[in-house]
C-alpha cells in the first residue's frame, strides 16, 4: 500500500539558512510516529511542508503519493502549535465551520468529546482559557476521519489530566488506515503511545527506529536515548 | 467552496458593520427630526443638542469609511497571514478562492457603505417630494450629458459605475499584492508591504504618464476630432475600465502566485 | 492492579508479563473474554500495535486463544495457568534469593527472616 507520507531528498532553505536538508523518510499507515528533536531541528518545517504551507526548495514531499494540494488537504488533519481559530465564533459555530469544509468531519464525535471534557458548545472561544481552547482544537482535529494526523506539540501547554485524556483520545482514535505523527519534546509522556520515532537534528534525520527496538537494543527509554544523542 | 468562504467572511465582518450602519440610520432619523424642530423653535438647548447629533452623524460616516478601509486590510492580513492563516490555508480550497473571497467581501462592504450613506442623506433631507425631485435631477443631468457629449446619460452612468467598480478592485488587489510581497520577507514584513505598495503605485503612475504622453502625441486632425468629439469621454471611460481590468488581473496573479508558492507563515 | 511500565525495557514484553499476572491471579478468569485490543491499549495507555504484538505472543504460548469473529479469550486450561503461575513465582524467588545473597544473607537466614516477616504480616 502507498505510504501515507514520503519525503525524497526533501530540502528547505530560507535564504542561505537550511531548515531541512535531504530528508528521506517514509511513514506507513497504521503507525503512530514521534517526530522528535531539539528546537530548530526542522520538525515544524517538515510538518508545514506536509500541509502545503511551505514549498520545498529541493526534493519532494508526497502525501498518499500526491504533492500537497487540495486533495491532500482533504485527508490530512493538522493541529498546529498555536490557536488558529476565529475568536468571535462559539464552539458550536466552529464545529459547523469544520463540517462545512471537511466532508470527513464527524460532528457527533466532537460533541461527545466536548461533553466528556465539560466544555459548553455555546461558549464563545474568546471566553475560554488557553488550555480549553487547545482541547477544543484537538477535538476538532481528532473528529475528522483523516488518513494522516499531524499533531504539533499536542500536549505542550496542558495539565497532566488533560494530557492523559489527549493520549487516550489518540489511542482510541487509532485505525489501521491512518497514521499519526506527533511532534513534541515531551518524550517521556508519549513514549508508550508511539510505534516508531524519528529523530531530527540540524535539519537531517538522525535516527529512525521502532520504540521497542530501541529499548531492546539500547536498553534505555527513548527519552534516555534522546538525552544522550542531543547532549548539550 | 467559494460560497462557503464568502458566507464566513461576511459573517465575520458583518459584526462590525451592521451596528455602524444601524446607528448611522438612527442618527439620520434623529437629525431629520431635529431639523424640523429647529425650524419651528429657536431654543438654545435644542440647537446645541441637534448640533451634537449632527456631529455624531458625521463622525459615524467617517468611522464607517475608516473601518471599511481598515477591515479590508486587516481581514487579509490577520485572517490569511496571521495565526488564522494556519486554518485558512489548510482548508481544501484553492489559494485563489481565499483571495477572491476577501476581495468580493471588501468590495461589497464599500458599496454597501456608500449606499447606506446615501440612504442616510435621503433620510435626513426627507420631505414629501424627495423622490420625485431626485428623479428630476437625475434626468436633468442625463440630458445635459447628452447635449454636451451626445451619448445617452444613463449609458454614461452605467459605464462610470463599472469604471468605479474596476478601480475599486484594482486598488484593493494592489493592497493585497503589497501585503503578499511583504510577507515573503522574514523580518519587517509590514515595511516590505509598504515598500511594495509604493513601488506598485509608482509603476502604475509611470504607465499612466506614458499612456497620456502617447495619447497626446498622436496627431489628431482637428476635423476628425470635431466629428468624433462625442465619443472621447466614452473612450476615456472605456480606457479606464480596461486599464483597471488589466491591473486587476496583474495584481491578482501576483498575489495568487506569491501565496501559493512563497507562503511564509510565521 | 494498574499498568506500570519501566522505561528502559520494550513495552510489549512488559505487557506480556502484566497480562500473564492478571491471568494467573485470577483477575482475568479462565475462559473469560478479553477486552478488545483498542480498549486494552487505551486502558494501559499504550500503542494499539504494541498491545496487538503482546496479545499475539500470548496467543502463541497458549494463554490466549482467538475466536475469529468474537475476539480473544483466556484459555480454560487451568493446568497451564498454574504452570505459568509457578514459573513466575519461581523467577521471583530466584531473583529475591539472589539479591539477598548479594546483601550477605545465606539461605537459612533468609528463610528465617521470611517466616518472621510473614508472621508479622498475618497479625
Amino acid at each position: 500500500m502507498n505510504p501515507i507520507l514520503e519525503c525524497k531528498s526533501l530540502t528547505k532553505k530560507y535564504g542561505n539558512t537550511g531548515a531541512l536538508s535531504n530528508i528521506d523518510l517514509t511513514i506507513q499507515r497504521g503507525r503512530i510516529v514521534g517526530l522528535l528533536g531539539p528546537n530548530g531541528s526542522g520538525k515544524s518545517t517538515l510538518i508545514k511542508l506536509a500541509n502545503g504551507l511551505l514549498t520545498p526548495t529541493g526534493g519532494e514531499i508526497l502525501i498518499n503519493g500526491s504533492y500537497p494540494g487540495i486533495e491532500t488537504k482533504k485527508i490530512v488533519s493538522y493541529l498546529p502549535e498555536r490557536t488558529y481559530l476565529n475568536d468571535w465564533m462559539s464552539v458550536k459555530e466552529v464545529i459547523d465551520f469544520f463540517k462545512d469544509f471537511y466532508s470527513n468531519f464527524k460532528p457527533d464525535k466532537a460533541y461527545e468529546m466536548l461533553e466528556r471534557l465539560a466544555i459548553n458548545p455555546n461558549d464563545k472561544l474568546k471566553t475560554l482559557s488557553k488550555g480549553t481552547k487547545e482541547k477544543v482544537q484537538l477535538i476538532l482535529v481528532m473528529s475528522r476521519e483523516a488518513d494522516l494526523y499531524l499533531l504539533d506539540e499536542p500536549i505542550g501547554g496542558v495539565d497532566p489530566a488533560a494530557r492523559d485524556y489527549i493520549l487516550n483520545t489518540i489511542i482510541n482514535n487509532y485505525n489501521e488506515k491512518a497514521a499519526v505523527v506527533i511532534s513534541t519534546h515531551l518524550i517521556a509522556d508519549i513514549e508508550s503511545v508511539l510505534d516508531d520515532v524519528v529523530f531530527l537534528a540540524n535539519g537531517k534525520v538522525a535516527l529512525t527506529e521502532s520504540v521497542d527496538e530501541i529499548r531492546e537494543k539500547q536498553g534505555k527509554s527513548i527519552d534516555g536515548l534522546f538525552r544522550e544523542v542531543f547532549k548539550c | 467552496m467559494l460560497g462557503k468562504l464568502l458566507k464566513y467572511e461576511v459573517k465575520s465582518t458583518a459584526r462590525i458593520f451592521l451596528p455602524l450602519y444601524a446607528s448611522l440610520l438612527i442618527f439620520a432619523v434623529i437629525n431629520n427630526i431635529f431639523i424640523r424642530i429647529n425650524g419651528e423653535n429657536n431654543k438654545l438647548v435644542i440647537s446645541i443638542i441637534s448640533g451634537i447629533s449632527i456631529a455624531a452623524y458625521v463622525f459615524i460616516i467617517i468611522a464607517i469609511f475608516v473601518f471599511t478601509l481598515f477591515v479590508m486590510i486587516q481581514r487579509f492580513y490577520k485572517n490569511l497571514l496571521g495565526d488564522e492563516g494556519y486554518l485558512m490555508f489548510t482548508l481544501p480550497v484553492k489559494t485563489g478562492e481565499n483571495i477572491i473571497t476577501k476581495l468580493l467581501a471588501s468590495m461589497m462592504w464599500v458599496i454597501i457603505s456608500v449606499i447606506v450613506t446615501l440612504l442616510s442623506i435621503i433620510i435626513i433631507s426627507y420631505n414629501d417630494n424627495i423622490f420625485i425631485s431626485i428623479l428630476n435631477d437625475l434626468s436633468k443631468i442625463s440630458l445635459e450629458i447628452n447635449n454636451v457629449f451626445g451619448i445617452s446619460g444613463y449609458l454614461f452612468f452605467a459605464e462610470a459605475f463599472i469604471a468605479i467598480i474596476m478601480t475599486l478592485a484594482t486598488s484593493i488587489l494592489m493592497v493585497y499584492a503589497s501585503i503578499a510581497t511583504g510577507q515573503m520577507l522574514n523580518r519587517h514584513k509590514l515595511l516590505g508591504a509598504f515598500g511594495a505598495y509604493l513601488a506598485f503605485n509608482m509603476i502604475m503612475q509611470i504607465i499612466v504618464s506614458i499612456i497620456v504622453v502617447i495619447a497626446s502625441a498622436i496627431e489628431l486632425n482637428t476635423v476628425i476630432l470635431m466629428e468624433y468629439k462625442n465619443t472621447i469621454p466614452h473612450l476615456i471611460i472605456i480606457g479606464i475600465i480596461f486599464f483597471n481590468l488589466t491591473f486587476t488581473a496583474i495584481y491578482y496573479i501576483i498575489t495568487n502566485l506569491i501565496l501559493s508558492r512563497r507562503l511564509n507563515l510565521e | 492492579m494498574g499498568w506500570k511500565f519501566k522505561a528502559d525495557r520494550p513495552i510489549y514484553t512488559q505487557l506480556v508479563e502484566q497480562i500473564e499476572l492478571r491471568i494467573v491471579s485470577g483477575m482475568y478468569s479462565p475462559g473469560s473474554k478479553l477486552p478488545s485490543v483498542r480498549d486494552l491499549a487505551a486502558e494501559a495507555s499504550v500503542n494499539p500495535n504494541t498491545m496487538q504484538k503482546a496479545l499475539a505472543e500470548l496467543e502463541q504460548n497458549g494463554l490466549l486463544y482467538a475466536q475469529r469473529t468474537s475476539g480473544r479469550y483466556i484459555t480454560e486450561d487451568e493446568k497451564m495457568i498454574l504452570k505459568v503461575k509457578d514459573t513466575i513465582a519461581l523467577e521471583e524467588i530466584k531473583s529475591f534469593l539472589q539479591k539477598m545473597s548479594e546483601l550477605g544473607f545465606n539461605s537459612q537466614d533468609t528463610i528465617y527472616l521470611i517466616e518472621s516477616v510473614a508472621k508479622e504480616m498475618t497479625k
